[in-house]
């Protein structure tokens, strides 16, 4: 039987993958070719702001409707013709046949993690199965022993993939050392960080390969119970993994005694309720446990004492979802790729101005500029880029001029940023550095959980500072402030969330402090994405008198008769932009520093 | 009534659970479920009692995590994010918008409690940005008029 792969990601199923799905067993019917193709629903494609996809023999179709798949039936299906116009393009309009294959965003991948999103149905364990799922288990239970697993995986150099990088294999074996009979398997998908989405593409797509990771894990620390704590924001990965869940244990994968072994391993779902600090493994921790999530101070570490005083690992999604493929292929295979201290793969979040955006897994070592030129298809709209944020709101700017460094965990912590869960966020010439800090700021101060000062009054107050300087009320001092308090954070928070919260400050700061300066002496906004420190002003020479921009302002601040030049009164402007998005004639620009109030333009 | 939803909630939650006490962040998120998106008081009260835990375990719980609250106070919840990658895409006017069309501000409720405007840190859609979540419904490459139209399709009832 022929095969027909959908997207079932989260992006395409938002774009209307359900109607493609209708329309595709529809039309197959109305030409009696139903019974000759099976339809696979998939997990992620990668390169969601395509979606929905669907593939026939390595033929991608991208952005699709009901009669776009109507019409794919009728020609390619039927007549044995491609669709041209449903294929993906290249940024430079140039169509690709076989895009997984051929276009740029797919070539330089190497999918371990990623290995079955977009091909496997992840709501069919068969599907895993027949792709060599569940192998790795059954190695490790029959022909492993504990210590060997751990041996494997310490050879291997596997970081942890949730953004401090510490070494699996030396985690695991901690936890083995301890003398306990309880002990405990956490996953943690509590993925916060604003720009990263690998985790969520991974339970969506591809449940089992977590599953299978922390069964593994289990045998090799010794322990028989699991949680994974989800995210409440992610109800379909919820959803997936209770059917995952369910199938595993029917095949005694998951449960008693499985595969007809001594070793028994049970996993519940814990999900969460919106704090990103829960994502800390000791606030974590004490959420699985019913209590506020709250870190604590560590040591003592999980692994000595974690979840009800017990030996704990936790253990980021992407992690995990790389064990079963370490087991199976070996350790020498693994560090083929990536750097000595970073070997493997990450899976990297695109997003931001950047012509491809989506989900890509790379070598680690690859430079920002392969990923953001290469596969990401570099800038859109002919702007430059500015700058790089990684890592979230724990993590920083790298500017353009950075971007020939390869990226590891130690590459990007000289930077001064971080890897962090894999986000990166492409800036361009119209990004206000010292609004982005201000930003993820913003995030922290919303997040900080409220335990420790250092945190809690620092953030706020640094918040405080940076609202100053991007109204152009900001001093010198004010930097000097600023820059001396992120240290006293970064220093003497409590937890992770605390310590890496001043970065962006920081890394701003350090590679653009020109425009801080610019904000506090010249009250200007280089950018000019600040709303006091602009104006919307209207060029008299490509004005038309259209009066399209008139009639979108919200405080009918625009005045002028058709076919004759209009003008913004400043006082009544509230700096929306409305009237620059509707203008077809360039007509309206933006000023800084902004006009005197009374002056008409 | 209130103790029968209770009951149900403390069982729903208990078959998941796999150490004793454990399942405590469950209960809430039981409760949210049998009560349609809130807690009451009572119901953590009467749910402290038959777990023999100190009240203020549970009220602790639901007033800590931003996805719990103690009251019903709108119809519909919508949660548009506030992060950068939403911010960069413009972001800022989706939520101008969402304001100006509610008229309310964040944490707010509409006089007629048709919905509440709440902000969120990330739905994890970032290639798609702006999103925002409306309930369980996410909604992705907002602009402007999408928003409109959104908010109307839930006013008439077209969305439920």
């Amino acid at each position: 039987m022929k095969e027909i792969r959908i997207c079932a990601g989260g992006a395409c199923v938002a774009a209307g993958e359900f109607a493609v799905k209708g329309a595709l067993v529809k039309a197959l019917k109305d030409k009696g070719l139903l019974s000759e193709y099976k339809i696979i629903e998939t997990g992620c494609m990668g390169m969601c702001s395509r979606g929905p996809f669907m593939v026939i023999d390595d033929v991608v179709y991208s952005q699709l409707n009901q009669s776009a798949v109507k019409e794919i039936v009728e020609k390619h299906l039927v007549g044995g013709q491609i669709v041209d116009k449903y294929l993906m393009k290249t940024p430079e309009g140039k169509t690709v046949e076989k895009a997984f294959k051929e276009h740029d965003f797919y070539k330089k991948q190497v999918k371990i993690v990623t290995r079955n999103l977009g091909i496997i149905n992840p709501k069919n364990i068969d599907d895993y199965i027949e792709r060599d799922g569940y192998k790795a288990l059954e190695k490790v239970l029959k022909e492993m022993k504990p210590e060997e697993v751990i041996e494997e995986i310490k050879k291997s150099g596997l970081r942890g993939r949730g953004g401090a990088g510490f070494p699996t294999g030396l985690k695991w074996e901690f936890a083995a050392k301890q003398k306990s009979d309880t002990k405990y398997m956490v996953c943690n998908a509590d993925e916060g960080d604003p720009g990263a989405f690998m985790d969520r593409a991974v339970l969506e797509g591809d449940p089992h390969a977590v599953l299978e990771g922390m069964a593994i894990a289990a045998y090799a620390i010794g322990a028989k119970k699991g949680f994974i704590y989800v995210r409440a924001e992610y109800p379909m990965a919820i959803e997936r993994l209770r059917t995952a869940i369910k199938q595993a244990k029917e095949r005694r994968f998951l449960g008693e005694n499985i595969l007809e072994t001594d070793f028994s391993f049970d996993i519940e779902i814990r999900i969460g309720a919106g704090a990103f600090v829960c994502g800390e493994e000791t606030a974590l921790m004490a959420s699985i446990m019913g209590e506020r999530g709250q870190p604590r101070v560590r040591p003592p570490y999980p692994v000595e004492k974690g979840l009800w005083g017990k030996p704990t690992v936790i253990n980021n999604v992407e992690t995990l979802a790389n064990i079963a493929w370490i087991i199976r292929n070996g350790w020498q295979e693994f560090r083929k790729y990536g750097t000595e201290k970073s070997p493997g793969t990450k899976v990297f979040a695109l997003a931001g101005k950047v012509k491809n955006t989506g989900l890509v897994e790379v070598p680690l070592g690859i430079t920002l500029r392969e990923l953001i030129f290469d596969i990401g298809g570099g800038v859109p709209n002919g702007k430059k880029l500015k700058a790089v944020q990684t890592g979230g709101p724990s993590g920083g700017v790298i500017p353009a001029s950075k971007i020939d460094t390869p990226i590891d965990y130690e590459s990007l912590t000289a930077l001064g940023t971080i890897m962090g869960s894999g986000g990166v966020i492409v800036l361009d010439e119209d990004d206000c550095m010292v609004d982005v800090a201000k930003f993820f700021l913003e995030f922290t101060v919303n997040e900080s959980c409220g335990k420790c000062t250092p945190c809690r009054e620092g953030t706020r107050t640094m918040y405080e500072i940076l609202d100053r300087i991007t109204k152009g009320e900001g001093t010198m001092e004010d930097i000097d402030t600023l820059e001396e308090l992120a240290v006293v954070v970064k220093e003497t928070s409590l937890c992770g969330l605390g310590q890496t919260a001043p970065n962006p400050v920081l890394t701003t700061l350090r590679y653009f402090r020109d425009e801080y300066i610019a904000h506090v002496k010249e009250k200007i906004c280089p950018a000019k994405k600040c709303r006091d420190l602009i104006s919307y002003v209207i060029d008299p020479d490509k004005c038309t008198g259209c009066t399209a921009c008139k009639i979108v302002c919200p405080t009918k601040a625009i005045e002028g008769e058709l076919n004759k030049v209009h003008v913004i009164h400043q006082d009544l402007c509230i700096r929306c932009g409305s009237c620059m998005d509707v203008c077809r004639f360039d007509a309206i620009y933006k000023v800084t520093p902004p006009l005197k109030v009374d002056t008409k333009v | 009534m209130v103790e029968e939803k209770v009951r149900n909630a403390l069982e729903k939650a208990k078959e998941k659970a796999l150490e004793e006490k454990d399942y405590i962040m469950e209960v809430v998120r039981c409760l949210h479920e049998q009560f349609g998106g809130y807690a009451p008081p009572e119901a953590l009260e009467l749910a402290a009692q038959f777990l023999e835990v100190s009240p203020s375990k549970l009220y602790e719980i639901a007033t800590f995590y931003s996805l719990y609250t103690l009251r019903k106070e709108a119809k519909h919840v919508i949660r548009v994010c506030t992060s950068l990658p939403c911010h960069v895409a413009g972001g800022r006017e989706i939520i101008e918008t969402l304001k100006k069309e509610l008229n309310i501000d964040f944490g707010q409720v509409t006089p007629d409690g048709m919905f509440k405007l709440e902000e969120v840190g990330c739905l994890g859609r970032c290639d798609t940005s702006p999103n925002m979540m409306v309930d369980g419904t996410l909604y992705k490459d907002l602009t402007s008029e999408k928003v409109t139209a959104i908010l109307e399709a839930y006013r008439k009832g077209v969305i439920e």
